[in-house]
């Protein structure tokens, strides 16, 4: 099992990484990267087999439940919304509607740039699968921008 | 390659990682781990403390048998009394009884997930008197969106609820695992002290202690308030003993377990304080040492270090306090839980032996007397007497067994031929575990494998082209290995789980990632053909008695929401039909005849020999690491084994009634 420590610069880099792509906030993805560690920490033991996978995972989804959440409570007033380009909106927007699994690879491969092989390692199938998700979740990514205001 | 300019949206000045975010890290796990309860009700008592001018109350407690828990209302709190006697209180902590050895007053002491330490001070020092307040962490693996967590840090206090709520009618009443009221109270009706906290409380009155569990009055970010069904699912798992010097000891049945992380100690802010954290801030890599560290803030004085590398030790206050600490207080390391009696919710069973073979990690047995074993560190044991008996007889050539996905197993076809994979290796003997090889397979990581009428079968990961998992056979006792034509998909990840279950010439194998996707079993022409298992969705485990009759134990819910419940199902018809059974358990599942079952989960070994309408405790152990088993399994109708991971082996004789532990070399 590798110690945690051994490990903390790396995961959190990741997972720090990870959120700001998709909610563009240093302040909030380092919150993230803060709450995504120390629940890897209190788990560790079960989480050191696979913990890059998990933290990106935990931390993309920490981002995208904050994307959420900012979006009910501020509602449709836009301007509430903090100053972010468009195209972060656009993939904001565009995360929330690809499959889980989708979504994994795409913030694996992309968000995260893993190589595919370790993202197929990461989880758990073939390079081609992941080449497959790729591609699909990046045309679902595209469909969503297109048909975006 | 794409239209999305992923760089420009990363952070291109992004904070490295150093020891402020790890300190930040820290503090949040902590916070994760301990709310910080203890202060909470802690105010005031040093000022009575520093009254207690009556010499130590010195009482050697001989008490043998450890009380039984009852529900009852009966502890007095004495807060304001001018001397302290073992077993009263002091604002809501617990004055345990001390002995005095060589001039040293010696103070047992039993954190509430059971393990234990000796404290040893000069007279002066006054501990036991400043009271002992009880840290435990319960994880309770609930999905809330897409996150599975999480824990809750109970408040454990020597006092009753009468005391605290007053003559208030609880919100809601739960039933708890012995049948008696576990109350549901709001923040506001708390009269001691009032209006302390924003939170409600889940209330469990111990005999003199008080255990609560907090309720968030409103979802937050990473925390949402409990379900009626999760309140009455811990009301009915956590369980409370006293051990002999009267501290309390917790249990937890599924979904429930205990963490061996916690905040406990002696007194309270601002007075004199013994902290004692096991298993929280030793062994990283800024924190104490074996090295006694004095630091002066505030005006209060402390001394801190770590025995071992598990226990935190922390005595502060007074300088005087802290310097008698400094020279002349003694902790022993950090001990696991001793056996005792333990109430396991639904009957009374004494606990075996402690780790007897805690390195066992898979078992196998071609006949009720011959069987073998596999140990962590690559070791093969064998018994010809159906397990009372094991003797050293190979090892694996490479030292340990490497980490897979996959818990390793040894499965044996006969007295000469054994297969042991650990995951990703294949090693195979042929003169009965005394040598073994490494086997080249055309397969990838190996997630199961079982032995059947002279075929070995395995499920593993396709490394060729395909992205799915493949069913391998060959005969045991020259390998040559043939792929079924079905395969088992991938899910969605990252912990892809299968399982084999057989029976005489049949065969099923659930395929499962997180949730129970589907499954698969074997015809009558050897060939593996779709088969939809119970439990989709959720954890599960499978066993089958005969061709025709199986079980399967799941919990729902547990990935998707949104709730969690768990349930076994019984098959008559080889899982085609199922019948749920009423009792909610959870837990790896052995079968050795129709009806007749036990389901294992950490610590205890639940059975029923009704098709489920009815389970008794059958044993328990005191398991520090109370993981599922990583094997379990019947030999014939009566015989048995399960392998707790890094705990102790049981054997049964009798179809699961009674069991026994079994002694390594």
């Amino acid at each position: 099992m590798e110690h945690f420590d051994a490990e903390f610069a790396n995961l959190w880099g990741r997972a720090y990484g990870v959120a700001y792509v998709v909610i563009g906030d240093r302040s909030d993805s380092e919150d993230i990267a803060q709450e995504t560690l120390a629940r890897a920490y209190v788990r560790w033991r079960k989480v050191s087999a696979y913990a890059e996978p998990w933290v990106v995972r935990v931390a993309s989804n920490l981002a995208i439940d904050r994307v959420r959440r900012l979006r009910r409570t501020r509602g449709v007033r836009s301007e509430d919304l903090p100053p972010l380009d468009a195209q972060r909106v656009d993939l904001q927007r565009a995360l929330l509607t690809l499959s889980p699994r989708q979504r994994e690879v795409v913030v694996l491969r992309y968000l995260v740039d893993l190589p595919e092989l370790e993202v197929a390692k990461s989880l758990h199938c073939s390079v081609g699968t992941v080449k497959t998700h790729a591609s699909r979740g990046l045309a679902a990514l595209r469909k969503t921008m297109e048909v975006a205001p | 390659m794409n239209d999305f300019d992923f760089d420009a949206l990363r952070d291109p000045d992004a904070p490295f990682p150093g020891a402020q975010q790890r300190v930040r890290v820290n503090a949040r796990a902590r916070q994760l781990r301990v709310r910080a309860l203890r202060n909470r009700f802690a105010a005031g008592a040093a000022s009575i403390l520093v009254l207690v001018l009556i010499a130590v109350g010195v009482v050697a407690n001989t008490g043998g048998n450890a009380p039984s828990v009852s529900v009852s209302g009966t502890s007095s709190t004495v807060p304001a009394t001018t001397s302290t006697r073992p077993g009263s209180a002091v604002n809501g902590r617990f004055v345990p009884p001390t002995s005095i050895k060589n001039g040293k007053v010696v103070l047992p002491v039993t954190f509430p997930d059971g393990e234990t330490t000796t404290l040893r001070y000069p007279t002066a020092m006054r501990i036991a008197e400043l009271g002992f307040a009880g840290g435990a962490s319960v994880s309770y693996p609930v999905s809330s969106g897409a996150l599975h967590c999480c824990g809750k840090v109970l408040s454990i206090r020597y006092t009753t609820a009468a005391h605290v709520y007053g003559n208030a009618q609880p919100v809601s009443v739960y039933r708890g695992a012995n049948g008696e009221a576990v109350d549901y109270f709001h923040a506001s009706q708390a009269v001691d002290p009032p209006n302390a906290t924003k939170q409600d409380y889940l209330a469990f009155q111990f005999g003199p202690w008080l255990v609560q569990v907090y309720d968030v009055q409103h979802d937050g970010d990473f925390e949402q308030r409990m379900t009626d069904a999760q309140r009455a699912t811990w009301a009915r798992s956590l369980t409370g003993t006293l051990d002999a010097n009267g501290y309390l000891v917790l249990h937890a049945r599924p979904p429930l377990s205990i963490d061996h992380g916690s905040e406990s100690g002696f007194g309270a802010e601002p007075g004199n304080r013994v902290e004692l954290d096991p298993h929280l801030y030793c062994d990283q890599p800024e924190s104490d040492t074996a090295a006694r560290r004095l630091d002066i803030s505030g005006g209060t004085h402390g001394v801190s270090w770590c025995e071992g590398k598990d226990l935190h030790v922390s005595a502060s206050g007074s300088a005087n306090f802290a310097g008698l600490a400094y020279d002349g207080l003694q902790v022993s390391r950090l001990a696991p839980p001793t056996t005792g009696p333990v109430s396991t919710g639904r009957t009374t069973t004494t606990t075996t032996a402690p780790v007897s073979a805690p390195d066992a990690v898979s078992a196998t047995f071609v006949s009720p007397k011959h069987g073998w074993l596999l140990r962590r560190t690559g070791a093969v044991a064998e018994t010809r007497d159906g397990g009372v008996s094991w003797s050293e007889v190979g090892s694996l050539p490479s030292a340990g067994l490497a980490g897979g996905y996959s818990t390793p197993q040894i499965r044996f076809a006969n007295s000469a031929r054994g297969f042991v994979h650990t995951g990703n290796d294949l090693y195979t003997t042929g003169d009965g575990g005394a040598h073994w090889q490494k086997a080249a397979h055309p397969f990838g990581s190996i997630q199961d494998l079982a032995v059947s009428h002279g075929v070995v079968y395995v499920v593993a990961f396709d490394d060729s082209a395909s992205n799915n998992f493949g069913l391998w056979s060959s005969p045991s006792d020259a390998l040559a290995w043939s792929k079924d034509a079905l395969t088992l998909p991938t899910g969605a990840g990252p912990v892809p789980v299968q399982q084999f279950v057989f029976s005489g010439s049949r065969g099923w194998v659930t395929n499962g990632d997180r949730g129970i996707m589907g499954g698969a079993r074997l015809t009558t022409s050897g060939r593996w053909e779709t088969w939809k298992p119970p439990c989709l969705g959720a954890y599960a485990w499978l066993a089958a008695s005969t061709g025709t009759d199986l079980v399967a134990s799941c919990e729902e819910g547990v990935w998707t929401g949104p709730k969690i419940t768990d349930a076994v199902y019984f098959s008559h018809d080889g899982g085609a039909t199922w019948q749920r059974a009423t009792e909610p358990i959870f837990g790896a599942v052995a079968s050795p005849g129709p009806d007749t079952a036990v389901v294992v989960d950490g610590d205890t070994v639940q059975r029923t020999v009704d098709g489920g309408a009815t389970w008794k405790s059958v044993a328990g152990v005191t398991n520090p690491n109370a993981n599922m088993p990583s094997d379990l399994g019947f030999t014939t109708a009566t015989q048995g084994f399960v392998i707790f991971t890094n705990g102790p082996m049981l054997m049964t004789y009798d179809a699961g009634a009674t069991w026994s532990s079994v002694t390594l070399p």
